[in-house]
């Protein structure tokens, strides 16, 4: 791995390696270390279970001090997810703080999947249909993640 | 109000805040709003029913530098810090959390100060987790000396100093928060943190600029690069000239001071002229509406037979009417020919249009003679000059031809401005505004064409123009300005 990696994003790689988070499968690109390869497990009992969603995540130079860079490469139907795949979510913006970790951003994203907020919504069309018909809309992404999310 | 009691003592020195007679007569500088230019002498004669309480033009202000404003925060917030006991920054939090009521702040500090300290994040919340010192620091991992905060979280100075640095990088020295949780950092705390001091310098400019941005009575000067920051004694949309840069606002909305239309409303007219101005003179000069499908229909060649595309009607482009009457009359009508008039009206889509041109003409027709006359004030400088140095009469004697000048600009101003206004007015109220509108317009030239023939006028008559114009200036702001706005209720509902 690169010389000069802060010894906390070292740590945090161990310990993700070593001790992963159970449905998430997430280490750094053989070249750049603070570029990490990620694959979620939809959670069980969501429109999402049986799907295998990538993801891409980046640690910026001001890491931990700014968040870390989180996008779905996987196309997925979501509310708080927008076509190109970026999240709304708050802990990765102004709730950030520097205490949090890889791991639990990459919680809080299992955790999205679980429990998707439209009425905080990214992608507005997607979040209009979940309230207007969250059956119609649940099923639509339930297709999506049989076509897209099959790794 | 109690929070500006202690201002007039801090900064009296430092700005001059009354709209007295003897700053407007320093220079040649151009301002048309500039304080005591109008409020003159004269004023008081000859205003004769509107007195300085009813001017709804009447506005009190104070142009301070960075560190006048800085001074002026703190007294403002001195007196309610000596009132709760809480130092003085911490009561700078709290007045912004709470939009700077200060009856508000103090009614509920008195009655739960904890609630308050802890609403506002000055003290660690009373239900947070214990929390165990860990042995080395939770943010770089490295076993070091740890800065322990007042909500027992600790971290090493060098994270520390980091995260202060990154916030005051991105702009944000009010809210610099606990790298765990959300207790705020205090000014004595950062500036403990952090060596550089260009640093901290950087950190009280963001400070100060954050609670300006936030405080309804301060606001920075809109004019390009000008670091003056404006104190009023109360918010409303009313003129402000910066002392610094001469910049016009209004107070509210930032933009040019715009009486008498509403911010919203000149909002709008803005936008509408950015939006349709171009487009609209185009559609309008050059195209007519379908007479069956109300399309808009760019005639670019042929005969007068026209063939709608959209509806498929035939018609013709003179008249209007049905082609079917026009048989073999393919390059003239017979119709319009007689009667040139016909084919015009009846579409509404076009009447509009034609409502908002008729306005936007005058409005864009205003903003050009105000440039003229910046040309005519200039020529008359230069005239004075010359008439001093030829030992005709001593600069006092001339000024009374500056003045009208500076007169003319600022009625000019809010003539422009009035076309704005009238574009959205309704019903009979519209009629009276456009009665008062056309009084002020005529006495405006009547003053312009004085001035321009000054060599021929004598002073008197110059002067007594000046009033009149004056006079009608005021008496359509007074009635249609939001002072006015009242009389307007009145005037609508007796008539309904």
């Amino acid at each position: 791995m690169a010389g000069g990696l802060p010894k906390r994003i070292l740590r945090e790689t161990e310990k993700l390696l070593s001790e992963p988070v159970p449905g998430i499968d997430a280490r750094p690109d053989e070249n750049n270390a603070r570029y990490f390869h990620v694959i979620v497990n939809g959670p069980k009992d969501t429109p999402f279970e049986s799907g295998k969603f990538k993801m891409e995540l980046f640690l910026p130079e001001d890491y931990p001090m700014t968040p870390p860079k989180l996008r779905f490469i996987t196309k997925i139907y979501h509310p708080n997810i927008d076509q190109l795949g970026r999240i709304c979510l708050d802990t990765l913006k102004d709730k950030w703080t520097p205490a949090l970790t890889i791991r639990t951003v990459l919680l809080t994203v299992q955790g999205l999947l679980s429990a998707p907020n439209p009425d905080d919504p990214l992608a507005n069309d997607v979040a209009a249909a979940w309230k207007a018909n969250e059956t119609k809309a649940i099923a639509t992404a339930r297709q999506w993640t049989r076509i897209y999310a099959q790794v | 109000m109690s929070q500006d009691d202690g201002i007039e003592d801090t900064t009296s020195n430092a700005s001059d805040d009354d709209d007295d007679d003897d700053d407007g007569d320093g220079g040649d500088d151009y301002d048309p709003y500039a304080p005591g230019l109008s409020e003159g002498e004269m004023d008081s004669q000859d205003l004769g029913d509107i007195s300085p309480t009813t001017d709804p033009e009447s506005y009190n202000y104070k142009c301070l530098s960075f560190s006048d404003a800085k001074k002026s925060l703190e007294s403002d917030a001195k007196i309610t810090s000596d009132k709760l006991k809480v130092s003085l920054e911490n009561v700078q939090f709290m007045l912004h959390f709470y939009f700077y009521d200060v009856d508000k702040l103090e009614k509920v500090y008195l009655e739960d100060s904890n609630k308050v300290l802890e609403e506002t994040n000055l003290i660690p919340k009373s239900n947070a987790k214990t929390v165990v010192m860990p042995d080395y620091c939770p943010i770089c991992y490295d076993q070091c000396d740890l800065v322990v905060f007042n909500c027992k979280h600790s971290f090493c100075l060098s994270c520390v100093s980091t995260h202060i640095e990154i916030h005051i990088s991105s702009g944000n020295a009010l809210k610099i928060e606990c790298l765990q949780c959300s207790l705020l950092l205090n000014r004595h705390f950062v500036v403990s943190c952090i060596k550089d001091v260009q640093l901290i310098d950087k950190y009280d400019k963001f400070l100060l600029k954050n609670l300006i941005e936030t405080h309804p009575l301060y606001c920075w000067c809109p004019g390009p690069d000008c670091g003056c920051i404006v104190k009023v004694d109360f918010s409303a949309s009313k003129p402000v000239t910066c002392q610094m840069c001469s910049t016009l606002f209004c107070y509210i909305c930032k933009h040019n001071y715009h009486a008498p239309s509403p911010c919203t409303q000149f909002k709008n007219w803005l936008k509408k002229c950015q939006d349709d101005s171009e487009t609209m003179n185009y559609i309008c000069a050059n195209t007519k509406d379908c007479p069956q499908c109300k399309v808009s229909i760019e005639k670019s060649g042929g005969c007068n037979h026209m063939c709608c595309r959209n509806c498929h009607w035939d018609f013709c482009w003179m008249c209007l009417g049905s082609w079917k009457a026009h048989a073999t009359e393919y390059y003239e009508c017979s119709k319009y020919k007689t009667d040139p008039s016909i084919g015009d009206g009846g579409n509404s889509a076009r009447e509009s249009l034609n409502k908002y041109l008729h306005y936007y003409s005058r409005w864009k027709n205003h903003i050009q003679s105000l440039e003229l006359e910046e040309q005519t004030r200039s020529q008359i400088n230069e005239h004075i000059q010359g008439q001093i140095k030829l030992g005709n009469g001593t600069w006092i004697d001339w000024q009374y031809l500056l003045d009208a000048v500076d007169l003319l600009l600022k009625c000019r101003y809010t003539l422009k401005f009035t076309y704005a206004y009238a574009y959205y007015l309704e019903g009979p109220w519209k009629e009276m505004f456009e009665y008062h509108q056309a009084q002020l317009e005529r006495e405006i030239e009547n003053l312009s064409w004085k001035i321009e023939h000054s060599k021929q006028t004598d002073t008197v008559g110059i002067v007594k123009q000046m009033n009149i114009t004056k006079q009608k200036r005021l008496t359509l702001l007074h009635q249609f300005t939001s002072e006015g706005e009242t009389t307007q209720l009145k005037v609508t509902s007796s008539e309904s």
